[in-house]
């Protein structure tokens, strides 16, 4: 503006970038930076909040062929019974509504809980994280394990996270390690697929209270409640 | 409605009758373009952001197309949410409009060709096109809907390659030209 009164046909072409080009080397700089987050994301360290969170007793620990793993109080009158992936994307979101709800009823007494852990959903990661899950089941870490994996689920879980959370929860030693990394419960893993299709329990997360299935809209804190007998 | 017909027609009345009303398109015919450039670049956006929270069923939504080499899976899980996301925003301030919104186009081809090709070998997934994704019961696909809204959105992304001049835009697209021819 300052040197006005230029002719515009006498001046010398100016070199400038189109948008065009701007939008290109944009785009695939946000492609790379996404891939970089996410890659950041799933595989940073493992860090837990509460690493003495109650634990609830251990009634039938992993190893059964067939038999799910209960805690909770023995005499407890209602039994629920939950079959989740640690890779799926709906048991996340069922866990994070209702996950507390059910861990109040088993601390309260009001139920126990069998663990169903599945491995169809991610073939490459699923089997890897049920077996590791019971491996903390064997160290008396149900529950913790299982409520740290869904809560941090957007990380990939690999085998060197899955050791870290252990030790976090104070179970890192050396047959917890050895349990994960050999897949020494692989077997039972196996097992629990085999004793879920028997039930007729092809998806998850799916639900059962005193041996009844509930409904996709019973899937809250406050079906499970009613379903329980608990108001 | 009500309100809004006279005034257009009182424009084209008004400015030169005897053209058929051509400014009176002229008129609105960036406003079209910033209602497909504000469309398009929204429904990106917040696909792409509803993906970009949960990395692993993004990947596990790809994977389940069967389409990609596993090796593939994930980049395109992680970074495509991104992408739409970049495009969206493009869109929405109106930059690069027509660069973007070929991305955009090439993205519903994409989108739409994925949809189909997985409706023909008879999968049963959810586009997972805003978030979710994976396996459905073999009765709850919606393989048709997902296909005609991305048809709809291609259709907006091919009116702004053709019409990239929008009102309320950062940049008017294309450039216009000062006089110089570039080389």
């Amino acid at each position: 503006m300052s040197k006005a009164h230029q002719n515009p046909l006498t001046q010398r072409p100016r070199r400038r970038i189109s948008a065009g080009v701007v939008v290109v080397i944009i785009l695939i700089l946000v492609l790379a930076a996404g891939v970089g987050v996410q890659w950041w994301r799933t595989n940073s360290g493992v860090s837990v909040d509460n690493a003495n969170a109650p634990e609830p007793t251990m009634i039938t620990p992993p190893g059964t062929s067939g038999v799910g793993v209960t805690v909770g109080q023995p005499n407890a009158k209602a039994t629920i019974d939950l079959y989740l992936d640690f890779r799926c994307p709906h048991c996340k979101d069922f866990e994070d509504k209702t996950g507390p709800a059910i861990n109040e009823l088993v601390d309260s007494g009001a139920a126990k809980v069998t663990y169903w852990p599945m491995d169809f959903v991610n073939p490459d990661a699923s089997p890897r994280l049920a077996n590791a899950w019971a491996c903390a089941a064997a160290a008396g870490k149900a529950r913790s394990y299982s409520d740290e994996l869904f809560k941090s689920f957007e990380k990939t879980w690999t085998t060197d996270q899955l050791l870290e959370l252990g030790k976090e929860l104070g179970i890192g030693n050396q047959t917890f390690d050895t349990c994960v990394r050999d897949n020494s419960q692989a077997g039972w893993v196996d097992s629990i697929q085999g004793a879920a299709q028997q039930r007729g329990v092809t998806a998850t997360p799916t639900v059962f209270v005193n041996g009844n299935k509930l409904g996709d809209d019973q899937l809250t804190p406050e079906g499970i409640r009613a379903a329980v007998g608990v108001s | 409605m009500t309100d809004q017909a006279p005034t257009t027609d009182r424009a084209s009345m008004a400015d030169r009758p005897s053209m058929t009303g051509r400014p009176a398109m002229a008129r609105w015919l960036p406003l079209v373009s910033t209602v497909a450039r504000l469309v398009l670049g929204a429904v990106l956006l917040v696909a792409g952001f509803l993906k970009i929270e949960d990395p692993e069923a993004s990947r596990q939504a790809v994977a389940a197309y069967e389409l990609l080499p596993k090796a593939l899976e994930q980049p395109v899980g992680w970074g495509l949410p991104f992408f739409e996301v970049a495009v969206g925003i493009l869109l929405i301030v109106g930059f690069g409009t027509r660069i973007a919104a070929l991305a955009g186009g090439v993205l519903m081809v994409l989108f739409i060709a994925a949809v189909s090709s997985a409706w023909a070998r008879g999968l049963a997934i959810d586009c997972g096109c805003f978030g979710g994704g994976g396996q459905v019961a073999p009765g709850e696909t919606k393989y048709l809907q997902e296909i005609l809204r991305d048809g709809g959105l291609l259709v907006l992304a091919v009116w702004l390659w053709f019409r990239p001049r929008s009102r309320f835009a950062l940049e008017s697209d294309p450039p216009v030209p000062t006089g110089a021819k570039t080389p």
